[in-house]
């Protein structure tokens, strides 16, 4: 569905916000799926040729994402239509786990969340693209193509990458008569510098002073550690041994409690309506995107100025930044893989097919050329600070942290997001860094004991 | 023509007390009946068995055969017989322990809470006020606004910075933490799933009350009889079998409710939510552990099984089933 | 609207009254979250969280009203979601009380062995989480076609042991005596069934619509498995669509969320003459 017509200047295009175009351009987006609908329904036919037929894609996305790279892709391949169907974001992983762990083939590719990749891999539920390897690393950002592989293998075609950026409200900090941060990624603020900034917003009346986009989420909170130098929080030589028990972990996650028990960041808020808080001017300093949707139509309707700084570090410690994002996969219980890997390449490989697809999110493809072209293109709106395309360039060069590889990540992540939302509440961070240690370390168990007999 | 049937002890509802005579009567005549009924018996029940079984009975089947598995985990390494082990290992596993505690905790109050308040309101509506029927209209509405989208407007209206809050202030007490404490979520979510239920079980027993002949209470009134006494002499021993459907209905439905735990606390805070179908939930579709999660939901049943018999035993008991 | 008495008498107007006035705050405080929800329906997305707190009376009251949330339904898949629901449900409804009026009347009425261990099973069939087994009858599903199809979206919801447990237990109140009436005069099963059952179950028969349709409209995790066409799709999974990964339109959903919240609600509304008390049924409860 198309959802929000208000929120979709996301597109680089589009320099200036016009809603009657936008509208325009919506309705013959949708006319236009229509139709492909029903040439879709026409078309079911031959499904067992090489490089033919229908093509049945998964994504969490709105349609109007993926439309015009489907609609260019099918007029240069005239026998290959590709049908787009889209799950709620929260539940697409669970989704797709459980119809792939049914052998279900009625789907031949769909997106991979990029740390989930060597879960998928290892349970057999992604084509082994290794074939390709050589010709997809020269096409994409390098740390994309590690993000997509999994024990020397290519598994997935990587499709977008992140990052993050410290967010600040111009006037909230000139009332308080802070020095806004530098966008200069050697000039960064320490987490220090920030949370005494955000205190000072606070006394001179800002409600909320500093918070994370995706509160309570380890995308998020991976690099607080790994900035003290404490690791993703998996240790071993398959990345299957928790270890969050160590110093540095404990030091960040008390760090992070203090910002809830010291009334800088809002209780109880869910990584949805985080961005809310900023736009309404309640809140001094917000660690999110870097062209986070609600953020730039906030500044454009004039509700709000903002600015950017480098994502801090812990002092003493190395900057991190969250990265990564989707990849795309082929489902090896499918008879269509020739047909879904040429639309896989058109997205990921191809610049124009890279470029039309990342064309309505807020995060840049990998693609290389597609990278250079939509980076130079944000940057140019005016919402965006001079600097914007050095920063993220940088960031994803030198302080990009993944996830790490490993085949029960997701059990990992699942235990660590619970147990900072009771951080967050107020729970003892080493108590129940501790308390997540052992269930996690129960909840891998048959992962080392089943690679153990694999060999 | 079953003449002979005019014989026979008139059939009165097999819960009803009987003396030992009549139940051996009645069951020589069943047995007579049984044959012809039968054949009719069977075409009356066969699209709903049939339903039942394909629908119901044997994936559930299919759930506790997988219950004996083990996880799994990688490509190539199959799923093999496992006897216990993931019983054994839920049994011992202090997390499970916790689950089920609370579960427990949260039935033992939520139904009778929503009962009681279910069958005040269904009174309070079926009195001669006016306008009835607008405030049952607010009444059907929480159950009929999706069930992603009503733990969402809690969740925001009972953030700590949120408007629920702010009214409590206005009058003078403190903000409450409610999702966010560990002992405020576990009733902060009661709270919400009875919004949501209360009007649904009140139209069961409106119906129930609407049942009660017009009679009765005028014969009640009558007699001078008050309120009260109508109430627990007429009403309620009229409203058994109503309630007692809203009884078992509604412990079901909160044995296996998980989606405002999704929803708002994900379990926690320090597992004060944890839901046994939220964690059978989550190993099922986040983890993708379906053997652990089968042997869950069979102890969830056997659970659930054991109160619903000890509901059905304690209404049968009074005399109407 | 049913009353219970209506005395003329000076002292229930005065309880009339109060009773209204209890029953209109306690409605209105039922009503408060969807006010909120509707409000923030009509309103600019970027005003929905701004008035949570302090109070104002804006929290409640839109600032700005606009009717562009709901526009944006318009040009989505959410109309045809919405008509799936009411379709799907709707043949639910139908087909579920067939199923469950005659199963019903068979553990009620007729006689034969094994009846007890029939309606036990009825009884653990409802217990049987549906989440429980979503999978597996997912799997099945596929196997045999049924995927995308309203066939696959509609089975598994008319097989509901609570909907035959709510006739059974109605049936059994209705009396003996008219089912020995009925077969002295030589009436054959069904048209007991029909012309005698039926027609005095219609609270029975709403109460039990309510539980198939409420079964089915809410249903969520079974459309998300079984349903990959958009066009396919129900509309709770199509408003759920709304909370996205780097952005989310409360707005337009909460928009779709009233539109689809108010059909049951109307349509119950609609019935409630329906569960006025069988005029038959007075003086044959014993």
């Amino acid at each position: 569905m198309s959802g929000n017509v208000n929120g979709m200047i996301r597109g680089p295009i589009r320099a200036k916000f016009s809603r009657r175009q936008f509208i325009a351009r919506a309705l013959s987006a949708g006319v236009l799926a229509g139709t492909g609908g029903s040439l879709l329904a026409a078309c079911g036919g031959d499904q067992q040729g090489a490089a033919s037929g229908e093509v049945k894609f998964i994504a969490a996305e709105e349609p109007v994402v993926f439309q015009p790279a489907i609609k260019r892709f099918e007029k240069s391949h005239p026998d290959i239509s590709v049908a787009y169907n889209n799950y709620p974001f929260d539940q697409l992983n669970s989704v797709l786990q459980s119809r792939l762990q049914s052998k279900d083939s009625s789907f031949p590719c769909y997106a991979v969340d990029q740390p989930r990749v060597p879960g998928f891999a290892a349970r057999g539920y992604l084509t082994d693209l290794s074939d390709q390897a050589s010709s997809v690393k020269e096409k994409v950002l390098r740390s994309a193509f590690e993000a997509s592989s999994y024990d020397g293998k290519l598994y997935s075609l990587p499709l977008w990458t992140s990052t993050q950026v410290l967010y600040y409200n111009t006037s909230l900090l000139e009332k308080a008569g802070v020095e806004p941060p530098s966008m200069d990624p050697d000039k960064r603020w320490t987490w220090d510098e920030t949370v005494s900034a955000a205190k000072e917003t606070q006394k001179a009346g800002a409600k909320w002073g500093l918070v994370f986009n995706q509160i309570n989420r380890y995308y998020q909170l991976q690099v607080l550690p790994e900035s003290l130098g404490g690791g993703s929080g998996l240790t071993g030589p398959d990345l299957l041994e928790p270890d969050v028990t160590n110093d540095a972990w404990v030091r960040a996650f008390e760090w992070y409690r203090s910002l809830f028990s010291d009334g800088l960041s809002p209780r109880g808020v869910p990584p949805e309506q985080t961005a809310a808080l900023f736009a309404d001017g309640e809140l001094a300093m917000f660690v999110g995107l870097p062209s986070d949707p609600t953020l730039e139509e906030a500044k454009s309707k004039g509700q709000l100025d903002w600015g950017l700084g480098a994502h801090p570090y812990f002092g003493g410690g190395e900057p991190a930044t969250p990265t990564d994002s989707w990849a795309l996969g082929l489902n090896p219980f499918s008879d269509q893989q020739e047909a879904a890997r040429e639309w896989l390449e058109y997205l990921t490989l191809e610049k124009e097919g890279a470029l039309l697809g990342a064309q309505n999110v807020p995060v840049p493809p990998t693609q290389v050329e597609a990278f250079r072209e939509w980076i130079r293109e944000v940057s140019e709106r005016p919402t965006e600070p001079k600097g914007w395309d050095e920063l993220i360039k940088y960031e994803l060069d030198n302080t990009a942290v993944h996830r790490p590889r490993s085949i029960g990540y997701v059990q990992f992540e699942e235990v660590m997001n619970t147990a900072f939302k009771d951080i967050a509440n107020g729970a003892d961070g080493g108590a129940t860094l501790q308390r997540a240690s052992d269930e996690r370390d129960e909840a891998l168990e048959p992962l080392r004991r089943a690679l153990e007999q694999q060999g | 023509m079953n003449n002979d049937r005019t014989r026979v002890p008139i059939e009165s509802e097999p819960s009803r007390t009987q003396d030992p005579a009549d139940k051996r009567a009645q069951r020589r005549s069943s047995a007579a009946r049984g044959g012809r009924e039968g054949l009719v018996a069977l075409l009356f029940l066969a699209p709903a068995l049939v339903a039942l079984v394909l629908f119901r009975l044997v994936p559930a089947g299919s759930a506790v055969v997988t219950s004996f598995k083990s996880p799994v985990v990688l490509a190539g390494v199959s799923s093999s017989f496992a006897g216990l082990d993931n019983y054994k290992a839920l049994l011992t596993s202090p997390d499970f322990l916790n689950s089920v505690k609370t579960t427990v905790l949260f039935v033992g109050i939520v139904v009778p809470l929503q009962t009681a308040v279910a069958l005040s309101l269904a009174l309070l509506l079926t009195r001669d006020i006016l306008a009835a029927k607008t405030w049952r209209l607010f009444l059907f509405l929480p159950f009929s606004v999706p069930l992603g989208i009503s733990p969402l407007i809690w969740g925001i209206g009972m953030r700590p910075d949120g408007p629920v809050n702010a009214v409590l202030t206005t009058i003078g007490f403190e903000p409450q933490r409610f999702f966010t404490s560990a002992s405020q979520a576990l009733p902060s979510i009661m709270l919400v799933v009875s919004w949501i239920g209360v009007g649904y079980w009140m139209v069961f027993l409106i119906a129930g009350l609407q049942d009660i002949p017009n009679t009765y209470l005028e014969a009640a009134a009558i007699d001078g009889a008050g309120p009260w006494s109508v109430f627990f002499r007429i009403v309620l021993p009229l409203m058994r079998r109503p309630l007692a459907f809203v009884l078992v209905a509604n412990t079901v439905a909160n044995f296996i409710l998980f989606a405002p735990i999704q929803a708002l606390t994900s379990g926690g805070p320090k597992g004060s939510t944890d839901l046994i179908m939220y964690d059978t939930f989550e190993k099922a579709f986040i983890v993708g552990d379906r053997s652990a999660a089968s042997a869950e939901v069979v102890l969830l049943l056997i659970i659930m099984l054991a109160i619903v018999i000890v509901q059905f035993r304690l209404i049968s008991a009074e005399g109407t089933t | 609207m049913t009353t219970m008495d209506r005395k003329r008498t000076f002292k229930i107007s005065i309880s009339q009254v109060i009773l209204t006035a209890v029953a209109a705050v306690v409605a209105l405080l039922f009503f408060l979250p969807f006010a909120w929800m509707v409000t923030s329906a009509v309103r600019p997305g970027e005003e929905i969280f701004r008035f949570l707190s302090p109070l104002s009376v804006y929290s409640l009251i839109p600032k700005t009203l606009t009717a562009e949330n709901f526009a944006s339904l318009l040009n989505g898949e959410v109309g045809r979601t919405v008509f799936n629901s009411i379709f799907v449900t709707a043949l639910t409804v139908v087909f579920g009380l067939i199923l469950s009026a005659t199963a019903a009347f068979a553990l009620s009425v007729l006689h034969f062995p094994l009846r007890s261990a029939v309606f036990a099973v009825v009884v653990i069939s409802f217990m049987i989480p549906f989440d429980a087994i979503a999978i597996p009858l997912a799997d099945t599903f596929r196997a045999v076609g049924l995927q995308n199809t309203y066939a696959g979206l509609v089975l598994p919801a008319i097989a509901n042991g609570l909907a035959i447990f709510v006739l059974r237990q109605f049936f059994l109140g209705i009396p003996k005596e008219m089912v020995e009436a009925a077969r002295v005069d030589g009436a054959n099963w069904w048209t007991i069934f029909s012309r005698i059952y039926v027609p005095l179950s219609k609270p029975a028969l709403i109460s039990a619509g309510l539980l198939l349709f409420v079964g089915q409209w809410q249903a969520y995790l079974w459309p998300l498995l079984i349903v990959t066409e958009p066009s396919m799709q129900v509309a709770p999974v199509a408003l759920a669509q709304f909370v996205g990964q780097y952005q989310s339109n409360f707005g337009t959903m909460f928009a779709g969320a009233t539109i689809v919240s108010l059909i049951p609600a109307v349509i119950l509304l609609s019935l409630q003459p329906y569960f006025v008390r069988s005029v038959s049924s007075q003086g044959l409860k014993e």
